[in-house]
């Protein structure tokens, strides 16, 4: 869960470290990248499945934070600017990954086909109480979305972030974040009501 | 814009996730600081490598706006010495054909 707002801005000497890393400091750049790994590992491991090699991507987003930095202006807390390079740069990567044609019962491990079973058939509200199966289970429908849709139902529904922090994280405006959770939703629904007429094998 | 919209299987699949803990952020691997701040510090490379693709492009754009001025340049003389060339031959292939 990203939560920018706990960040220890104001205990970490961000604006003599970038003036450091400016100059040419290696070490300022050393204690920025050990400061936000943190971070920006979260993000990555809450955007994407956990195949992916998070080393490399949190190198790409400390890369483009350097080659960047002359955009940063300020405005806005340095780590809440390189979330949103953290964040772009997860779409990118499931952008460039191709997506599975189609979601099938025997991709499920005994337990997530279990849980499906018990959260589709199930007629009252009550949650199951396994968690971790839950996330599992949620990484593998959610990549049936496409990258955008999928980061912002993520975003809602499991982070409960409102739509002004998402706009803030994303850069992207109200009406495209709405547009893309009721897109996300309509998918799922429709993916729930399949899996309810196939047989689990 | 709530979780209510959803359909009851995402929402009960949403509270069962939301029993446990969301990933934690691990701390950076051992050299892994060092080497990103070292790969981010090579200016020359990347001034050199930045410096060709700006080369690049302009080249490319230059190549383009050469190819399109030589073919303004020389359309006309080409298509002057074609109908000189049919004319010389004093007939029309077309009409030959139809016989007209």
């Amino acid at each position: 869960m990203v939560n920018m707002s706990a960040e220890p801005d104001v205990a970490f000497d961000f604006a003599g470290h970038l003036r450091g890393v400016r100059a040419g400091d290696q070490q300022a750049a050393r204690e920025l990248v050990e400061h936000l790994y943190p971070l920006v590992s979260r993000i990555i491991r809450a955007r994407l499945p956990r195949r992916v090699a998070e080393e490399d991507i949190a190198q790409d987003v400390f890369l483009k934070m350097f080659a960047r930095l002359d955009q940063y202006q300020g405005n806005v807390p340095f780590s809440h600017w390189v979330s949103r390079i953290a964040v772009t740069t997860c779409i990118d990567h499931l952008r460039a990954q191709q997506r599975r044609p189609e979601f099938r019962w025997a991709d499920l491990s005994e337990e997530e086909a279990d849980l499906l079973d018990s959260v589709l058939t199930n007629e009252n509200d009550q949650a199951p109480d396994d968690g971790l199966i839950a996330r599992e289970l949620i990484a593998k429908l959610l990549e049936q979305l496409s990258p955008s849709d999928r980061l912002v139902i993520q975003l809602l529904d499991l982070e409960q972030k409102t739509i002004a922090e998402i706009r803030e994280l994303t850069g992207w405006n109200t009406s495209l974040i709405k547009v893309r959770a009721f897109r996300a939703r309509r998918k799922l629904n429709k993916l729930f009501e399949t899996l309810k007429t196939k047989e689990r094998s | 814009m709530n979780l209510n919209d959803s359909h009851p299987a995402w929402r009960r699949l949403v509270r069962a996730a939301q029993t446990c803990a969301a990933p934690e952020g691990g701390a950076a691997p051992f050299g892994f600081a060092t080497r990103v701040a070292a790969q981010a510090a090579r200016p020359a490379e990347r001034g050199v490598i930045g410096g060709l693709e700006r080369i690049s492009t302009r080249a490319l754009s230059l190549a383009g706006a050469t190819a399109a001025l030589v073919v303004l340049l020389t359309a006309s003389p080409v298509v002057n010495a074609l109908q000189d060339d049919i004319a010389e031959r004093g007939s029309d292939p077309v009409a030959e054909v139809l016989d007209l």
